[in-house]
C-alpha cells in the first residue's frame, strides 16, 4: 500500500499564528520549575566532587544547626537502607537496544564513580538557599580511588575495574559489548582504490544545556502522588516513579507543563536527574506531609549528566580519483558510564548512515564502548551524531583529496545498501511512492540559494582583503524519518463542532500545538481554528510519542489520520440518522466533510455545518434542574510500527528523503578564530506542515550543531578527573554574535515517511552540521581538522604544520 | 475594583515608554552586552544608595532625592522591608539580605516570566527592567530595589504589544523559556533607540542565550517591532 498522496492542502503548508506564541512571548507560559506549591519544602542531593571516591566519614552536625534545615538524609540513614532505583537496563526501550539485564541502582550510594554523581546526602530545608548553605556545611572525608577518562585506556587489561560485578555483561569489567558490522570485502577494495588514507576523528563530550534545569515537585493526594516534572517522557516517569515508590502506576500522575528545552536529554527517565530527584521529592513530601521540590543547580546539572559522549577514532578511506568511494573502515572508541544508555549499534557509529545513503559496497565498522569516569547520558539532538559525522567527514575527505566539488562527490555516491540511486527509487516506484531524487533536488536548491558555484574554490586559495581565509563547506545525509514505537491519538468532537486532539503533553518547542492542529484539520475536514491540542498528563488515555521528538510528526500524523477517518465515519453515521433533506437516500460513502460542512459528494452546495450534527450526537438528557447534557463523539486509533521507518502497511523501507547544508566561513590566520558568515540549510521534509516552524527548526538545529563543532566541550582536569567548565561562562554555546546570516530552504518530495510523506526536522540538522565546519575550514586554510571542536588553537597549529 | 493607590500606580503606556528611557541608577550587574542595551552614551554616577544622578543621550539630568529612594528597613528577624513597583503596581516585601531580585520576583511575588537558566549572570533569561535599565535579576540583591520601578516581560508586553506580536509572528520562541528575557532586553533597546540597526540589535541581544537557536528571527522581529512602533 502506498502512502496517501496529497498536495491540494487547505490547512497544511500554511503559516498560522503559533498557539503557544502569546504565552511564551509574554512569559506567562508555566514550566515545571515555575511551580512551587504553598508550604513547599526543598531538597538537594550531594554530588561526588571527585572522579572516583568513597565516603570515609561524613559530619553533618554543622548543617543540622542551620536554621531552616528540616531533615538530613544520609547514605547510612536507616530510612533508606537497601533502597534501590530502577536501573537503566530494565527499561523496555533500553532493553531493546542492549540486553535485558535486571539490575537496580543504589539510591544514595557512599561511592561515586564520576565527578558529579549524585550520592551521599540529601538536605531538606525551607528554601533552596538554605539547602545550598547546609550542603556546603557538610564535612566529608573522602577516599579517592583510581579512575580512567579515556575509553581506549579503559578497555586495557591494566585499567582499574570501574564497575565491579558487571563482568558477566561487560567483557573486562569496563568494556561494553561493542559492535562490528561489515559489508563486502574492505581489504580487497582498498587494494583496488586509487588512494587509501586514514584520518583521525574525534567528537567532544557535550552537554544538553536545556534552558530549564531538571526540577521536580511532588505532592501527595491521599495515597496518590502528583509529580510536576521537566521531562520528555511523562508516561515513562510515572512508570518508574510507581516502581520506585511501590505504587501502582495508576496512583502516579505526572504533569508536564511547558518544558524549557528537552532535546532528547529529558527523555532519560532512568537517570537520577529524572527518576532519582522524583523519588526524593516524593519521599520527602510523604514523610513530612508537605509538598517538596527537588532541584539541581546548573553546575550539578553539567556534572551529573552529559549528552553526547566523547569519541575518538580513525577512518580509513579508499577512493578513486573521480570521487567514487570504494571502501570505508571505521574504528571508534566511545566513552560511557554505567546507568547510561549504551550508544552503540550500526546507526550510532556510522554503518547505517553509509548503507542507508550510499552505494559504497565495502564497509567495516568497529565500535568500542567503555565505561569511564565521565557522567552518564542519553542524547541531545541526537544519538546519531557520531554516525552522521563519520559520513560527513568521509564525503569531505574524498572531495578534498582529489580536488573535487563535495556536492559532486555526494551525488556520485548517493544510493542505498551498496546500490546506486536508481536502485533506491525503483524500490519507491514498486511501492507507488514518488521517485524524485531527493539529494539532487536539495543540492540544486541549496547551490542556487547559497551561490555555491561562484563561491566554491580550491583549498586555501582565497584570502580576503581583511586578511582572513575564505572557505565554503557542504554536508549531506538522509532526512530524519524514524518511526519507532506505538502512539495512540484521541480525537474528541465537541458540541460546537470543534475538535480536541487528546494525548499526553510534553511540549518540546516544535510548535506541536499548531502543527498537529493543522494536520487534524486537514484530515478531518474542518477549519484549523476548530482544532486544538491542549493535551493531558501521564494519566491521559492517549499516549502520543514524544510530541515533536525524533518521530513526532511522522508518528503523530499517521495516528491523527487514522483517528480522523474514524471520526469522519462517526460524523457521517450520525448525520444520516438525522433525516435531513441534504442527505436524502445517501449512505456513508456518499458523504464528504470539508471546511466544516458535511455534504453529499454529488450535491456539494447542499451542506450542513458540523456543529449542527455535533449538537445532536446524543439525545438531550434533560436533568431535573433543567440543564441539558449532551454527549460527544470520541474516537481513537493507534499507529504501530515495530521498528524504524515503515510502510503504512508494515515492514521497513529505505530512507528516500535527504538533506544537505552549505556554509561560508572566514578564518583568521593570526588568531585562529572562525567567523561563520552564512549558512543555508536545505531539508527534504517530505511535506511542509508549518513553514515558519520548519525553517525555525532548521536554523535552530544549525545553531546547535555549530556550537558543538567549534566551541562546546567539557574540559577535564586529567590529573584529578574533574570537570573544569560546568557553567555557561566557560562552556560556550552559540550566541547572537556567532553567525551573520542563516537561511533555510525546504524541499517536498512527499517521501519522508509520515502521512502524505511528511517528515521531521530540527534534530537532523543539529546532527549533521558539525562535520560541515571541518569541510569549510579545510577549504579555507587547506588543512584537514577532523577532531572537533575546531578551536582557535587547532587552527593555529594546523597552519603552523602547513608551513 | 482597583483602589485609588493601585490606579495611580498603573502607568499609562505613554508614561511607561517615557520612564523606561530614563535611567534612575542602580548598581546594575550584568554582561557587557546587556549593559550595552542601555547605550554607550549613558553615564551613571551613584553617590549613595539614596541619591543618583544620571545622564543619557535622550534625557538630560534627573536627580532623585533621598525621600523617594527609601533605605530598606530591617525587621525583627533580620529581614529587610522594601517597597517598590512591579509593572506599575506597588509592592511591600521583606527579603533576606542575601536574597536575589530573581527570587523575590519569581518565588515571593509570583512573576514567573523571570526565568533562571544559568543562575550566574551568563544567560539573560532573568532580565528585568530596573528603573528602565535591563539588569540580571539573579545577580541583583533584592534589598537594593527599594523605591525602584521594575518591569518584567509580561508587564512590558502589555505596554508594547507591537514587540510581542512581532515575536509571535516571527516565531522567536521554540521552547520559549528564554523568550521573556529577550523581550526585556529588546524593549530596553527599542526605548533607547527607536530604529536600531541589525548590528545594534545583535549587540544588544548578545547576552541572551537561546539553546533552541532562535537567534536569526529575533533580529527580524525587533526590526518589525521598531517599524510598527514608528520609532516611539
Amino acid at each position: 500500500m502506498a502512502d496517501e498522496y496529497k498536495d491540494d492542502f487547505l490547512y497544511v503548508g500554511k503559516d498560522y499564528r503559533r498557539k503557544d506564541g502569546p504565552e511564551k512571548a509574554m512569559g506567562t507560559a508555566i514550566y515545571a520549575s515555575d511551580i512551587t506549591l504553598p508550604n513547599s519544602l526543598f531538597a538537594k542531593v550531594m554530588t561526588c566532587p571527585w572522579a572516583h571516591a568513597k565516603i570515609k566519614k561524613m559530619d553533618t552536625s554543622k548543617a543540622e544547626k542551620i536554621e531552616g534545615v528540616v531533615d538530613i538524609i544520609r547514605y547510612d540513614d536507616p530510612r533508606i537502607k537497601d533502597t534501590k532505583l530502577m536501573s537503566s537496563w530494565n527499561h523496555p526501550f533500553t532493553a531493546y537496544l542492549t540486553e535485558n539485564v535486571e539490575e537496580l541502582k543504589d539510591f544514595l550510594p557512599s561511592e561515586g564513580f564520576y565527578d558529579g554523581e549524585e550520592m551521599g546526602v540529601i538536605i531538606v530545608a525551607e528554601s533552596e538557599d538554605i539547602c545550598e548553605e547546609a550542603m556546603n556545611a557538610v564535612e566529608v572525608e573522602w577516599e579517592q580511588l583510581p579512575f580512567v577518562l579515556d575509553p581506549e585506556d579503559s578497555i586495557k587489561k591494566d585499567a582499574p575495574i570501574y564497575y565491579p560485578g558487571r563482568e558477566t555483561m561487560i567483557g573486562n569489567g569496563n568494556e561494553i559489548p561493542g559492535c562490528e558490522f561489515s559489508m563486502g570485502d574492505v581489504d580487497k577494495a582498498f587494494k583496488e582504490s586509487d588512494e587509501v588514507w586514514t584520518v583521525p576523528v574525534a567528537e567532544p563530550m557535550i552537554n544538553w544545556v536545556g534552558a530549564e534545569m531538571p526540577q521536580v515537585t511532588c505532592n501527595w493526594e491521599g495515597e496518590d502522588v502528583v509529580v510536576y516534572a521537566h521531562t520528555q517522557q511523562p508516561y515513562d516517569l510515572s512508570l518508574y516513579t510507581a516502581a520506585n515508590l511501590g505504587l501502582k502506576q495508576c496512583q502516579v500522575k505526572v504533569i508536564t507543563p511547558y518544558s524549557g528545552g528537552t532535546f532528547g536529554e529529558r527523555a532519560f527517565v532512568q537517570h537520577f536527574n529524572d527518576q532519582g530527584i522524583t523519588y526524593i521529592a516524593a519521599m520527602v513530601a510523604k514523610q513530612h506531609k508537605r509538598p517538596c521540590k527537588c532541584f539541581i543547580n546548573r553546575a550539578d546539572q553539567f556534572r551529573s549528566a552529559r549528552s553526547q559522549c566523547y569519541m575518538h577514532g580513525e577512518i580509513k578511506i579508499g577512493a578513486n580519483k573521480n570521487g567514487k568511494i570504494n571502501a570505508v573502515s571505521i574504528k571508534n572508541f566511545t566513552s560511557h558510564q554505567r546507568a547510561g544508555l549504551w550508544i552503540t549499534g550500526s546507526a550510532y557509529s556510522g554503518y547505517d548512515h553509509f548503507t542507508d545513503n550510499t552505494c559504497v559496497q565495502n564497509i567495516k565498522m568497529e565500535d568500542h564502548c567503555a565505561v569511564t569516569s565521565q557522567p552518564p547520558g542519553w542524547w541531545f539532538r541526537c544519538e546519531q551524531n557520531i554516525g552522521s559525522y563519520n559520513l560527513g567527514i568521509v564525503n569531505s575527505e574524498v572531495a578534498h583529496k582529489f580536488g573535487l566539488d563535495p556536492t559532486d562527490v555526494a551525488i556520485l555516491n548517493n544510493g542505498y545498501e551498496g546500490h546506486d540511486v536508481d536502485y533506491l527509487y525503483n524500490i519507491a516506484k514498486e511501492h507507488g511512492l514518488p521517485t524524485r531524487d531527493s539529494l539532487k533536488a536539495c543540492i540544486e536548491t541549496g547551490k542556487k540559494a547559497f551561490g555555491w558555484d561562484s563561491k566554491f574554490h580550491a583549498d586555501g586559495a582565497k584570502k580576503l582583503p581583511n586578511g582572513r581565509y575564505h572557505g565554503v563547506g557542504f554536508i549531506w545525509d538522509h532526512a530524519w524519518n524514524d518511526n519507532v514505537n506505538t502512539i495512540t491519538v484521541g480525537l474528541s468532537l465537541n458540541q460546537d463542532g470543534s475538535v480536541n486532539i487528546l494525548g499526553q503533553r510534553d511540549d518540546l518547542g516544535t510548535n506541536d500545538k499548531t502543527t498537529y492542529s493543522q494536520i487534524a484539520a486537514e484530515c478531518i475536514g474542518i477549519p484549523y481554528e476548530m482544532v486544538n491540542y491542549r493535551c493531558g498528563d501521564s494519566t491521559a488515555p492517549f499516549q502520543l510519542k514524544n510530541p515533536g521528538g525524533s518521530m513526532g510528526v511522522i508518528s503523530q500524523s499517521r495516528g491523527i489520520m487514522r483517528a480522523a477517518k474514524k471520526l469522519r465515519t462517526a460524523i457521517f453515521d450520525k448525520a444520516l440518522t438525522l433525516n435531513l433533506p441534504e442527505f436524502k437516500d445517501a449512505v456513508v460513502d456518499d458523504l464528504d466533510l470539508k471546511e466544516g460542512y458535511v455534504f453529499k459528494k454529488s450535491a456539494p452546495n447542499a451542506k450542513v455545518h458540523i456543529s449542527d450534527i455535533a449538537a445532536t450526537c446524543l439525545p438531550y438528557a434533560t436533568q431535573p434542574w433543567g440543564i441539558s447534557c449532551k454527549g460527544v463523539i470520541m474516537v481513537y486509533d493507534t499507529n504501530v510500527t515495530k521498528r524504524k521507518w515503515g510502510y503504512p502497511d508494515g515492514g521497513t523501507r529505505p530512507r528516500f528523503a535527504r538533506q544537505c547544508h552549505f556554509i561560508e566561513v572566514e578564518v583568521d590566520p593570526d588568531t585562529g578564530e572562525i567567523f561563520m558568515t552564512n549558512i543555508n540549510n536545505v531539508v527534504d521534509v517530505g511535506v511542509v506542515i508549518s513553514p515558519k516552524s520548519c525553517r525555525g527548526q532548521a536554523y535552530g538545529g544549525a545553531m546547535q550543531g555549530l556550537g558543538r563543532a567549534y566551541s562546546e566541550e567539557y574540559i577535564y582536569d586529567k590529573t584529578y578527573g574533574v570537570i573544569l567548565n560546568p557553567d555557561l561562562q566557560e562552556y560556550k554555546i552559540v550566541t547572537m554574535l556567532d553567525f551573520e546570516t542563516a537561511e533555510a530552504e525546504l524541499e517536498e518530495s512527499h517521501n519522508a515517511g509520515g502521512e502524505w510523506g511528511c517528515g521531521g526536522i530540527g534534530e537532523d540538522v543539529a546532527t549533521l552540521i558539525p562535520a560541515i565546519l571541518s569541510d569549510a575550514v579545510r577549504n579555507a586554510i587547506g588543512v584537514s581538522i577532523t577532531e572537533q571542536p575546531i578551536t582557535p588553537d587547532k587552527i593555529i597549529m594546523a597552519l603552523k604544520d602547513k608551513k | 475594583m482597583k483602589d485609588k493607590d493601585e490606579e495611580k500606580a498603573v502607568l499609562s503606556r505613554r508614561q511607561f515608554l517615557k520612564d523606561a528611557g530614563i535611567v534612575l541608577g542602580t548598581s546594575a550587574v550584568g554582561s557587557a552586552a546587556l549593559l550595552s542595551a542601555c547605550g554607550t552614551n549613558e553615564i551613571t554616577k551613584t553617590d549613595t544608595v539614596t541619591k543618583t544622578s544620571t545622564v543619557t543621550k535622550n534625557v538630560t539630568t534627573t536627580v532623585v532625592e533621598k525621600e523617594t529612594l527609601p533605605l530598606p528597613i530591617e525587621t525583627e528577624n533580620g529581614r529587610l522591608l522594601i517597597s517598590f513597583t512591579v509593572n506599575g503596581k506597588k509592592f511591600d516585601a521583606t527579603v533576606e539580605p542575601r536574597e536575589t531580585l530573581h527570587h523575590l520576583l519569581h518565588e515571593q511575588l509570583g512573576f514567573k516570566s523571570v526565568k533562571t537558566f544559568c543562575s550566574r549572570g551568563g544567560c539573560g533569561s532573568c532580565s528585568v527592567l530596573l528603573d528602565g535599565r535591563p539588569v540580571l535579576s539573579c545577580m541583583t540583591f533584592a534589598s537594593s530595589v527599594g523605591g525602584k520601578d521594575i518591569w518584567t516581560s509580561d508587564g512590558i508586553g502589555k505596554e508594547m504589544p507591537e514587540l510581542i506580536e512581532a515575536y509571535i509572528d516571527n516565531e522567536c520562541m521554540q521552547c520559549g523559556y528564554c523568550t521573556p528575557g529577550f523581550i526585556v532586553t529588546a524593549a530596553a533597546l527599542l526605548k533607547r533607540n527607536g530604529n536600531p540597526s541589525t548590528d545594534e540589535i545583535r549587540e544588544a541581544l548578545a547576552g541572551n542565550l537561546c539553546r533552541c537557536g532562535t537567534y536569526p528571527v529575533h533580529i527580524k522581529a525587533v526590526h518589525e517591532a521598531a517599524s510598527a512602533m514608528g520609532g516611539k
